[in-house]
């Protein structure tokens, strides 16, 4: 028979040999990467799920679980922006009703103060103030009963012969530094 | 003997075996690599499918809400846990002032969130009395003296120009000095309030004590008294 002649047997041996070298061996190197790829693929795909059943996690507690008066109070506390003159307006009213005498009142713009205190912008209010000791310590006290924080971070009094005392002293309140998030 | 040729039998060699099953074996093999690699790449294809599918779940919108949100509840823990009471760090200031002492500039500096530094400009009647004044502040647990200067002896001249009297000292002699002292945040924190509770009469409760929030009112005004 044809099939057993030795030109045959060379022939299919050659294919044989050619067929394991130039495509079996090749493709096993092949499979092995594809293995790999679709390793890493289902471990990427797995820490995106992770990821995306986290943030689900989150947005549900934001929404369902925090009371709007939580967030609201949260937002009053540290405000995207801060209006210095509604800030002010607060500041005189509390003059008024601790019953000191509102002379001065400056403000600056904020200046960012991420190094230290994190993403917050800080704003600064200059004021002058008399009154008698009792009434500013009246008023310093509703600069910390105030929903937003008030702090003082300079205070300079001055005695004088009469009760009334001059106190020059700085507030600084918080704004959030949005654009660090971008 | 002579070979007989017995018809229908046939010689088969090993080598020629050999062959034949190498070469199916490579075909079959060839065959059986391709369908494994095509199903893999099928596996890679859903695999990659999927992953882009989570990818196009993931909402960038709310992840930045969310990451502003966590942000914004940290910034305001920070400060919430670095605010002082400035009416404390006075109350201390007062506690640690002896009665004929007087005040005549007091400044406070907040340096960071962490310290205050106050200055206290102050005159007293005698020398007695400044030394008093200094161990008394030296002893407070507040406030932190971090020096005394400025010594300044102001006396009016006796009426007798030959100190006959030998009073070194007139009545209206006034010895000032600076104190600056350091306070840290953590001992005047402040204290937030207790919202007032109903008047214990319409409770029908008789107790003499105060109630709750006006006994913490009472300790965040003064809390270091002498």
């Amino acid at each position: 028979m044809m099939i057993n002649s030795f030109f045959t047997q060379i022939v299919m041996t050659a294919i044989a040999l050619g067929v394991i070298f130039f495509y079996v061996q090749p493709t096993f190197t092949n499979i092995g990467e594809i293995q790999e790829s679709i390793l890493l693929y289902q471990t990427e795909r797995g820490k995106v799920n992770e990821v995306n059943i986290k943030l689900a996690n989150h947005t549900r507690r934001l929404n369902d679980e925090m009371s709007q008066s939580d967030i609201r109070s949260l937002m009053t506390y540290l405000p995207d922006t801060v209006d210095h003159m509604a800030v002010s307006a607060d500041i005189l009213n509390m003059a008024v009703e601790a019953d000191v005498f509102l002379e001065s009142i400056r403000s600056n713009e904020g200046v960012s103060s991420s190094l230290s205190t994190g993403p917050s912008i800080k704003h600064t209010f200059v004021l002058g103030i008399t009154g008698t000791y009792s009434n500013i310590k009246a008023f310093l006290a509703k600069l910390e009963q105030n929903n937003y924080p008030l702090e003082t971070h300079n205070f300079v009094l001055s005695a004088s012969e009469t009760d009334l005392m001059k106190v020059t002293l700085s507030v600084v309140t918080y704004s959030f530094n949005n654009s660090i998030q971008q | 003997m002579q070979k007989e040729n017995r018809p229908g039998r046939r010689k088969v060699y090993v080598g020629t075996i050999i062959v034949q099953i190498l070469f199916f074996a490579a075909v079959v093999a060839a065959g059986s690599v391709y369908a494994y690699e095509s199903k893999l790449n099928s596996n890679l294809d859903t695999e990659i499918l999927g992953l882009n599918t989570s990818i196009a779940k993931f909402n960038e919108t709310e992840m930045r809400r969310v990451l502003a949100f966590d942000t914004r509840l940290i910034a305001v823990g920070y400060r919430l846990a670095h605010s002082a009471s400035i009416v404390s760090l006075l109350a201390a200031v007062e506690g640690s002032t002896v009665k004929d002492v007087q005040i005549t500039q007091l400044t406070i500096e907040r340096q960071d969130d962490k310290n205050f530094t106050v200055t206290a400009d102050l005159k007293t009647p005698s020398f007695d009395m400044a030394l008093f004044q200094r161990q008394i502040l030296e002893g407070t647990d507040t406030l932190v003296v971090s020096s005394i200067s400025d010594l300044n002896l102001k006396n009016t001249p006796p009426s007798d120009p030959l100190f006959r009297s030998k009073e070194t000292l007139s009545d209206e002699v006034i010895v000032s000095f600076k104190a600056a002292l350091t306070v840290d945040v953590e001992k005047i924190r402040h204290k937030v309030s207790v919202p007032e509770l109903a008047p214990l009469d319409e409770l029908n409760v008789v107790d003499e004590q105060p109630a709750l929030g006006a006994a913490m009112e009472e300790a965040n005004v003064n809390p270091n008294a002498i």
